[in-house]
């Protein structure tokens, strides 16, 4: 938060909610606002959506680091799941109607097993799990039920408990688009970006990723290269822009697998590293009886943690001589999955914004419920969040990051409109990274960048060429400049000023 | 199955060859053109499949393992984006160009990855086909093999429509699905349609390879396709194994990998594609030589009985008079054909624009219904889908219907022939003692059936319709190059976030509302009207050439019926005056020739018979 205003506007929210919350009090939308001020100290909510084996639990197990989420098909993947930090390992499940329960939560193989007990996943509104954990310390998330194909199952889309219904608040503040590798062309493609279950979401709080990268290619040891380069080419499709800010590849069973591996997997890799190539054709013949070095039970275990491409893959690694102990071989797998990308995305992209997000969100949830259920004070109240609506300069930049993105607001050239989104705070709020600066560069060079930046939009905004959009775009990015330059310590630039006017006097 | 294959081959090139050189005897240059075509037809027969699937399902890397040859581009990242058509050559020789034989021009070998892979999006117009020859034994009979671009999402794909065109044309269709997950309904309702336009289907479900629960996959798809109502098998792949198979001599490799499995059913394929066409060629060789037969036992009757010369050239001359008749404007067959295929061309073209409408309907009360933020984004897939299945059914109506006319000429021209041969056939007019049923032949068969089949028009339906339709692998690739239906954008879909991301449905509901939903009934429309203009065009095109053809091929057998009457005219003729010493000698002569000419009529017949007994294609 480093634009002027910042102060302010946790705190006008803070009121303006508290004066709704009056108004409201009473009816039975009074939750609702009570519900909105809560949301506003807790963690940000990302929700993993994407279609069926499209590796969204894998995922989740990955971003956690344990085996939380159920892979495989049985009852507790048709509910939504919430994983949250909390004071001890325990799951609730929410009844669509009635109180939470506390429902048993077993350890199975290093594997997590849910009993409903007498519950039917259907009744349920959602399942959440509470594990104390520092990586669900600022982000919770949401595993959402897989919906089935396009087409087949139009009408029996009443996933609906993620939606924003009018007047409520959106359930997820932010949302990972898992897809498998498509054809630009494909039906599916967009769709994978575009969810029903979340509406409030605009292209600057949705990432896509690229699941199942170390499948890419028929499970070649580069495939998780291939998928890089695949990813960087969804980046560029103008339609995929105007969906999420970036796309990643992740390949999360590598990340698992890397995350899980024991000493022993990686001397039973070493010794398979050793044994004929004709080994690792099949995934039959790996997991099959014959006359391998390593034991037929420890070699079925190996393919179901890390898949046929992740014992290729870490085979590769060994017999090259670029990993030499467990440690540097689930270092390597961890790396390779792209997880670490996807995890600093989350962090710098939602989590530091995530009071702005949240903010966005309930001004928009309180905006709906005025018109939903309307008041007396309805009016002043609109207007109210008008106010802050335009006058926060970081919601201002927000909308016009997503404008940007979505094609509302459209500049002359492509390279434009990259210098514009990375002002506008892309790819991080701060400073430097809003500068395209190292992490490390000395304040003087943010305040020379800040000041050059500031320059050269000025002169883009007031040229006689500048159509409307530049100059709406220009006059954003001034205040963020100047904001920008606020921000860093002040004292070099009076004595600059009087350095001029004195000359100049 | 591939031995007695040959072996029947070799059986009816033989007999071909015979009654051409009895035919060139009997200088009957015409029957003699006729059968060499016929026998060239036999051994350049081809026998198309197809290999189609979603984008990524290792369709490439079917064609190249199976082949053992890297004919195909295959890529992580870059797809298939031309048809590619992989036929038999004795050496590796690559052409592309236009959708049409002759358009296409020879191109180095190592460009063809760029010619298969280019972006549809970016590159222009350039090689709608890619054609490669490759020496290899399993192309030898005539297989060709046709890897496809990937249809995403099934029907709900732009580019179903043409490969679905060229599924009613192709002889086998090879549907390429992954062991990474089951079918999809998208893949589901496209097999559905597959399976109604092309007889013979496999399902391989590929990389069994890279996932351990392949088993499972394999088991719940022949369950999907169980309840869809199709009975397929789903043969597991692994090129991989494949591949590795053939590289070291691992024979367990190779049988693992479900090749030759798939190698055996296209080999079936052939066979029964290839048993059509011989069942042609025979009826073609026992149709020549009855005709043959027919003329010197004219001859012979003048030679033994001059006494009723009179009556044999009034029957002839009758018989003359109504093969005219056969070959003129005013024939029946003719005029049914004519009568048929202008009821056919307003039939299908009602049937378009009314499945079009149906389509418009349901697309409007759509709009009208949808929530634009929700539903509005699957409004064009979803457009695609119903579009693409209701050509696909167009499609279907048109085959059927085509097959019918074809049938119904076939008949009527049959009863008008038989009874001309009838005439004509003064043996039988004149002396029913000697009314041999092997000259006529296949008397056990009804007679319409036995007329055609006499006619060496048995294969009439799906080969005479089939045959236009796309039969041909020139044919084919028209079809699956032509129909690139325009894409529909809605001009609303990218206006929409921004629309709706700071209001709610239910406050822009007003005019800004209604003018996006008009624009997009307006877009909707435009392509409706587009794709029927396409459509329409195509099917008309479609019933020109049917009509066409099946007027070339009956006026080509009356032609020779004609010249067949003629020349038992003349023979008539030249025999009365001849005197009584020639005669005796002559007598002789046609006696042993008639006898030989018997003899191989009766071979004809008999190996027609086991053709047809055989054949279910061909008997239907």
């Amino acid at each position: 938060m480093t634009t002027s205003g910042s102060e302010a506007l946790p705190a006008r929210l803070r009121a303006l909610l508290a004066t709704v919350a009056a108004a409201y009090a009473g009816t039975p939308s009074a939750d609702v606002v009570a519900a909105l001020l809560i949301r506003l100290d807790e963690p940000l909510r990302v929700a993993i959506a994407g279609r069926l084996k499209a590796g969204k639990s894998t995922l989740l197990n990955a971003l956690i680091g344990e085996r939380l989420a159920a892979t495989d098909a049985g009852e507790c993947t048709r509910v939504i799941a919430w994983y949250e930090n909390g004071p001890a390992e325990r799951a609730w499940a929410h009844p669509r109607d009635g109180a939470r329960r506390q429902i048993r939560m077993d350890r199975v193989d290093e594997r997590t097993v849910l009993q409903l007990g007498g519950l039917r996943a259907e009744d349920l509104d959602r399942i959440v799990v509470e594990v104390p954990s520092a990586r669900l310390e600022r982000l919770t998330l949401i595993d959402t039920p897989g919906i089935g194909s396009l087409s087949a199952d139009v009408s029996a889309r009443t996933v609906d408990a993620l939606n924003v219904v009018d007047g409520q608040a959106p359930v997820a503040d932010a949302v990972l688009y898992l897809m498998r590798h498509l054809h630009a062309s494909d039906v599916g493609f967009l769709e994978a970006f575009h969810d029903h279950q979340f509406l409030g979401v605009t292209p600057v709080n949705a990432i896509g990723l690229l699941s199942r990268a170390d499948e890419v290619g028929g499970g070649r040891t580069d495939a998780v290269e291939i998928a890089a380069r695949i990813a960087a080419n969804y980046r560029q499709d103008p339609r995929v822009r105007g969906l999420v800010q970036t796309v990643l590849p992740v390949a999360g069973l590598l990340a698992e697998a890397g995350a899980g591996l024991r000493e022993r997997d990686h001397a039973a890799l070493r010794a398979l590293a050793g044994a004929d190539e004709s080994l690792l054709l099949s995934a039959d013949r790996f997991a099959g009886d014959d006359g391998a070095p390593v034991d037929a039970a420890v070699r079925r275990e190996l393919l179901a943690a890390m898949g046929l491409t992740g014992v290729r893959l870490s085979v590769a690694l060994i017999r090259a001589g670029l990993v030499r102990d467990a440690g540097e071989l689930a270092r390597e797998l961890r790396r390779r999955s792209g997880l670490d990308e996807v995890r600093h995305a989350l962090l710098s992209q939602f989590a530091d914004r995530c009071d702005l997000l949240k903010a966005q969100a309930a001004l928009h949830t309180v905006e709906r419920l005025l018109d939903a259920s309307p008041v007396p004070q309805g009016d002043r109240l609109r207007a109210q969040v008008e106010g802050i609506l335009a006058g926060a300069h970081e919601l201002v930049e927000l909308r016009l990051l997503n404008d940007l993105r979505t094609g509302v607001v459209q500049l002359p050239d492509p390279a434009l409109v990259e210098e514009a989104e990375v002002l506008l705070g892309r790819a991080g709020s701060g400073a430097r990274s809003r500068l395209g600066l190292p992490a490390d560069a000395p304040d003087d060079a943010v305040r020379a960048g800040a000041l050059a930046t500031l320059r050269l939009w000025q002169r883009r905004g007031e040229s006689p060429v500048a159509d409307a959009a530049v100059q709406r775009v220009a006059a954003v990015l001034r205040r963020t400049c100047e904001g920008l330059l606020g921000a860093t310590a002040a004292p070099v630039r009076r004595p600059l000023r009087t350095l001029r006017t004195s000359s100049g006097a | 199955m591939p031995n007695a294959q040959d072996a029947e081959t070799a059986r009816v090139l033989a007999l071909v060859d015979e009654a051409v050189h009895e035919a060139q005897g009997r200088r009957r240059d015409d029957l003699a053109t006729r059968l060499v075509a016929e026998r060239r037809r036999v051994l350049r027969g081809s026998c198309a499949v197809l290999v189609v699937g979603e984008f990524n399902k290792g369709k490439s890397s079917l064609v190249n393992a199976l082949l053992n040859a890297r004919v195909c581009a295959t890529d992580a990242d870059v797809a298939t984006a031309v048809p590619t058509v992989v036929r038999f050559g004795e050496q590796l020789t690559v052409a592309s160009g236009g959708a049409d034989d002759a358009a296409r021009s020879p191109v180095d070998p190592a460009d063809t990855e760029a010619l298969q892979t280019r972006d549809d999006r970016s590159a222009p117009a350039g090689a709608e086909v890619v054609e490669v020859a490759v020496p290899r034994e399993l192309l030898r009979d005539g297989l060709v093999l046709v890897d496809t671009p990937g249809m995403g999402g099934g029907l709900a794909s732009a580019h179903a429509a043409r490969a679905l065109r060229a599924l009613a044309g192709a002889d086998a269709v090879v549907f390429v699905t992954d062991a990474s997950q089951e079918l999809t309904a998208p893949e589901v309702e496209l097999l559905r349609r597959v399976a109604g336009l092309c007889r013979r289907v496999l399902c391989v479900l590929t990389k069994l390879d890279l996932y351990p629960e392949w088993r499972r996959i394999r088991d719940l798809d022949e369950a999907h396709l169980r309840t869809a109502g199709l009975r397929l098998p789903v043969q597991p792949l692994s090129s991989a194994l494949r591949h590795h198979g053939l590289r070291t001599g691992d024979r367990r490799a190779v049988t693992d990998s479900g090749y030759p499995r798939l190698a055996a059913f296209l080999r079936g394929t052939v066979a029964a594609t290839g048993r059509q066409g011989l069942a042609a060629a025979a009826a073609a060789a026992h149709s020549a030589l009855s005709q043959l037969v027919a003329e010197l036992a004219t001859a012979r009757a003048a030679l033994t009985d001059p006494a009723r010369q009179r009556e044999q050239l009034e029957a002839l001359r009758d018989a003359q008079h109504r093969a005219e008749e056969l070959r003129g404007g005013g024939s029946r067959w003719l005029q049914l054909l004519n009568d048929r295929i202008g009821d056919l061309t307003s039939t299908v073209d009602f049937d378009l624009a009314m499945r079009i409408r149906a389509v418009r309907k349901e697309a409007f009360d759509r709009l009208e219904t949808a929530d634009p933020r929700r539903e509005w984004v699957e409004l064009e897939p979803w457009l695609h889908e119903r579009v693409n299945a209701a050509l696909a059914d167009h499609l279907r109506l048109l085959r059927d219907q085509a097959d019918e006319v074809a049938d119904e000429v076939a008949g009527r021209f049959g009863e008008d022939a038989w009874r001309l041969r009838a005439h004509a056939d003064i043996v039988r007019v004149t002396d029913q003692r000697e009314a041999a049923p092997d000259e006529i032949g296949l008397a056990a068969l009804a007679a319409s059936r036995a007329s055609r089949v006499e006619l060496g028009i048995a294969a009439v339906r799906g080969g005479s319709t089939g045959a236009v339709l796309s039969h041909a692998v020139g044919l084919l690739v028209v079809a699956v190059a032509s129909v690139p239906l325009a894409p529909v954008v809605f001009p609303t879909a990218a206006l929409l976030g921004g629309l709706f991301a700071r209001t709610t449905y239910r406050a822009a509901r007003t005019a800004q509302l209604r003018a996006l939903r008009a624009e997009a009934e307006r877009t909707i429309s435009l392509h409706l009207d587009e794709v029927e203009m396409r459509a329409r065009r195509d099917t008309r095109d479609s019933l020109r050439r049917i009509h066409q053809h099946l007027r070339d091929v009956f006026a080509g057998h009356a032609t020779e019926l004609q010249a067949s009457v003629h020349r038992n005219l003349e023979t008539l003729a030249h025999t009365v005056r001849e005197d009584q010493q020639g005669r005796q000698e002559r007598l002789q002569r046609a006696d042993a020739e008639l006898t030989r000419l018997r003899a191989l009529a009766g071979r004809a017949e008999a190996l027609l018979g086991e053709l047809l007994g055989t054949g279910p294609e061909a008997a239907r």
